[in-house]
């Protein structure tokens, strides 16, 4: 795009409850350019990067940060950036399990601090949802329950989701699981979130009208 | 004496300043059970009700409100309620002219305050921009330049947005360009809108970089 670069401000770690960030783009460059200082301010600073990344794009993604400015051999060398491809985490043995998955996501959150890590900033790429694997259907269920987890502790996770991808009702669940959004590269609070107890019943009142994830488009 | 009441009350919200809404739903029940009172109030209260909906659907959308205890027949009659179709409004002439339709809006608006209503609400289906037609690819655009006419009146437009039917690059340019939204049933302010001439700006950059559905224009 033709605008100067506009990177979001994270630092300082200040956004409340509202750690669970949901972000909308059209494009990875878009993703990188609005994510940079995400990226970069957060390796400044020494805090743990955990990056959950389409397999087929891993090796995209790394450029990228090294674009940016990013050692990533080093990084990777000493753990603090860990790339993980979506069949070792959320696809982990061909499905998704979302209660193995939540307890995974937990865990990632608490090995940070037990490595010595005063943050950590997860990214998570969610096209592994529209990849044709038993039980991705329950990505909206799963991104409500990660506000029961997300509260707990002090790190920032960001869902990217790529709007080229996914049909509009799913991205409007999503934008209702989320706390804070980011669309056309602002961060805001989001007015719109439902808290996870309330979303798990309207779930549960939709199952027999309307289908789960992947829609039209 | 006609007392001047223009708050407009629905779906758990008040409209202050800001009359352009935006409505997502699932389904035509969705849409009517929430617009219901939006409607109903409108119609109680002497005001006038102009409705552009998918021919498909017209028969449908009247015996809905019928049931929704509107007198259908006599309100049609009276002119108060007008039910036009798309192709006697955004698809006049078998394309969509966003220049036209803009002027018909504001020629709907005017007349219904000649006609002596007090207000007008308006709610439009928008999923003939889906359809292969000249012209349907500037809808964004149109959307955001409905901003520098509706805030010229008092009147209350409601587009309503199935999400069964849209891709989510557009539905997320949707809840950019509208400053009230219906998400969930409920109405909120909305923290993501761009006003038109930064949009109009960013529908200009994007252009070259990213391609629009139809290859006119």
């Amino acid at each position: 795009m033709a605008t100067e670069s506009h990177s979001l401000e994270f630092a300082g770690g200040n956004h409340g409850r509202r750690r669970h960030i949901c972000a909308f783009f059209n494009s990875a460059d878009e993703e990188h350019r609005v994510l940079r200082s995400f990226f970069k301010d957060g390796f400044d600073r020494g805090d743990k990067a955990f990056h959950l990344v389409n397999p087929e794009l891993r090796e995209d993604h790394l450029k990228r940060l090294a674009k940016a400015g990013i050692n990533v051999q080093e990084m990777m060398g000493t753990g603090q950036l860990e790339v993980r491809p979506w069949q070792d985490a959320p696809l982990r043995g061909g499905r998704f399990d979302q209660e193995t998955w939540l307890a995974s996501f937990e865990q990632v959150l608490q090995s940070g601090p037990a490595a010595g890590y005063a943050q950590t900033r997860f990214l998570a790429h969610m096209e592994w949802a529209l990849v044709d694997l038993p039980g991705v259907e329950d990505l909206i269920e799963f991104e409500t329950r990660v506000n029961y987890v997300v509260p707990k502790y002090d790190d920032i996770v960001i869902c990217a989701y790529d709007l080229s991808k996914f049909g509009a009702s799913v991205v409007m669940d999503a934008l209702r699981t989320h706390p804070a959004v980011i669309v056309g590269g602002l961060l805001q609070e989001n007015p719109f979130f439902v808290p996870p107890d309330q979303f798990l019943l309207e779930i549960k009142n939709r199952r027999p009208l309307r289908r789960s994830a992947s829609a039209a488009n | 004496m006609e007392t001047k009441n223009h708050s407009v009350q629905f779906a758990g919200g008040n409209l202050a300043g800001q009359r352009h809404i935006c409505a997502f739903f699932n389904s035509i029940d969705e849409e009517h059970r929430v617009l219901r009172s939006f409607i109903k109030d409108g119609l109680e209260r002497g005001e006038k009700a102009f409705h552009i909906v998918d021919p498909e659907l017209r028969e449908e959308h009247l015996k809905l409100l019928a049931e929704a205890g509107i007198n259908v027949q006599e309100t049609m009659d009276t002119g108060q309620l007008e039910v036009r179709r798309w192709q006697d409004a955004y698809l006049r002439g078998d394309h969509f002219d966003q220049n036209a339709m803009l002027a018909l809006i504001e020629e709907v608006l005017q007349s219904a305050d000649t006609a002596g209503y007090p207000l007008t609400r308006l709610v439009a289906h928008m999923e003939w921009a889906l359809l292969d037609k000249p012209g349907v690819d500037n809808l964004v655009e149109y959307e955001t330049r409905l901003n520098y006419v509706l805030p010229k009146y008092d009147d209350a437009v409601v587009c309503t947005y199935d999400l069964s039917k849209f891709g989510a690059s557009v539905t997320m340019d949707i809840l950019r360009t509208h400053p009230v939204v219906i998400i969930g049933g409920v109405l909120q302010e909305n923290p993501f809108f761009v006003p038109p001439d930064q949009f109009l700006l960013e529908i200009k950059e994007r252009r070259p970089l990213r391609r629009s559905a139809s290859a006119a224009n």
